[in-house]
């Protein structure tokens, strides 16, 4: 992968993408319907009804709200909480190099934690032979920058619940196959619809599949295309209004006299 | 039913498509006949036997590094044991196969086997030093690097030698996370 087209290391700006501020960040798939801020609203002189005693179906509304934003962060627990409490705590870098037990993965592996920023981000993963069938494995991922560890966000190391396998995409073993799917559908697909941290990924979906440096290629070949058919599109435009002008000359249109004429007349 | 499926093929193809988006090739460098001890390959396999001595087996272990600013490979020795073992390993040597290109390690290295790997394994490590990214092309250039040492199981066993050839294999990595 070509790293050439990368921005300078801006340290107050961590991401590539457009991040709206965490206030007013869209929410992902998996975050569900968030409650609207609370407006102002004049003061009653005379209280209402709901406000004496709220209503039986507003109660239960407001019941069924907050089961439903419990059982959502139960299910998903185990793709945010549950990986950062697998991961552990972050090792710095020197000890991991000196651990033969770390693989530090190619550029492909690594896109989804790299913040486009000055020198690309290393990431190591770790086989934990602990996990459920030994499929699991740590990660950890450093600042190209500055060797430091990814801060808490899109970019930080997240647990594997099934490593990839270590002879790539084309690992045809069965073992291997079933690394590669095990890692796709349990670890590559829930970041996709949920990001890395619940609440502040700031990322669409299509940022999230193709990955900073592809997601901003695309963007720049989609408005190349735009401009181009726009282009295109107004000359066609220009030509076909010229050729109705003659057509309509040659079929005794009204020239620009006559309308003149005609408007004063009016 | 016709509906659901072709729904379900193009979104395979897509995904496809966006994962061949994201391919790098890679070369990583092996042991082959030992290789598979790190993914908890039985010791006592016979194929094993070459590299065994008092049930402990030597495997070796070449990886890509971030050292001073540049990609240097570290080179260990990674004995592997059914117990705790204490392993000695010294006059290391890395070459090609015409002994064109050489780098020594002549430092004598203990370790014992200490860290817990799953199923009553154990393993140690021992770095013999990290070679520069563009020399391991080098090394490789005739089809394999033959590492060689002389090793040693505990205090009272004597040093024996030990050559190990590795080998450069090209994978295809994809957008994990």
């Amino acid at each position: 992968m070509a790293f050439e087209k990368r921005h300078p290391h801006h340290p107050e700006k961590h991401s590539p993408f457009v991040h709206p501020p965490v206030h007013q960040k869209t929410p992902t798939p998996w975050e569900g319907r968030k409650p609207e801020p609370p407006q102002a609203a004049p003061i009653p002189e005379t209280p209402t009804k709901s406000e004496e005693s709220p209503g039986l179906l507003s109660s239960l509304w407001s019941g069924a709200k907050n089961l439903g934003q419990k059982a959502y962060h139960g299910l998903t627990s185990w793709n945010f909480e549950g990986r950062d409490a697998r991961n552990g705590p972050a090792l710095p870098e020197e000890t991991i190099k000196q651990d033969p037990a770390w693989r530090q993965m190619g550029a492909a592996e690594t896109i989804y934690h790299d913040n486009h920023h000055g020198t690309p981000e290393r990431k190591y993963v770790k086989e934990n032979p602990n996990s459920f069938l030994g499929l699991g494995g740590q990660e950890a991922v450093f600042d190209g920058d500055t060797g430091q560890t990814m801060e808490r966000g899109p970019y930080q190391a997240t647990y594997n619940y099934v490593n990839p396998a270590k002879g790539g995409i084309k690992d045809l073993s069965l073992e291997g196959i079933g690394r590669n799917l095990g890692h796709f559908a349990l670890d590559v697909v829930p970041y996709w619809f949920g990001g890395t941290v619940r609440g502040d990924e700031g990322t669409t979906f299509g940022q999230r599949v193709l990955g900073p440096e592809k997601y901003e290629k695309a963007s720049d070949a989609w408005q190349g295309a735009k401009g181009f058919v726009s282009d295109k599109a107004s000359a066609a435009g220009k030509k076909l209004s010229a050729g109705w002008d003659t057509v309509s000359g040659w079929f005794g249109g009204k020239d620009e006299e006559q309308q003149r004429t005609e408007q004063q007349a009016e | 039913m016709s509906t659901i499926r072709s729904g379900l093929s193009r979104w395979v193809v897509s995904v496809l498509a966006l994962c061949g988006c994201n391919l790098s090739d890679e070369t990583v460098y092996l042991h082959t006949p030992t290789e598979e001890v790190h993914d908890g390959l039985s010791l006592s396999k016979s194929q094993l036997a070459p590299f065994r001595v008092d049930d402990v087996v030597a495997t070796v272990v070449v990886r890509s590094r971030h050292s001073n600013n540049q990609n240097v490979f570290f080179v260990w020795i990674a004995p592997y044991a059914t117990s705790k073992k204490k392993v000695s390993v010294r006059q290391a040597v890395l070459q090609s196969a015409g002994g064109a290109v050489r780098h020594s390690f002549p430092k004598e290295l203990s370790a014992v086997t200490d860290r817990d790997e799953g199923k009553g394994r154990w393993s140690a490590s021992l770095l013999l030093g990290e070679i520069p990214e563009a020399e391991m092309p080098k090394l490789v250039s005739g089809g394999v690097a033959q590492l060689s040492f002389e090793w040693k199981v505990g205090d009272e066993g004597t040093f024996q030698p030990l050559r190990m050839d590795i080998s450069p294999k090209k994978i295809t990595r994809w957008a994990t996370h």
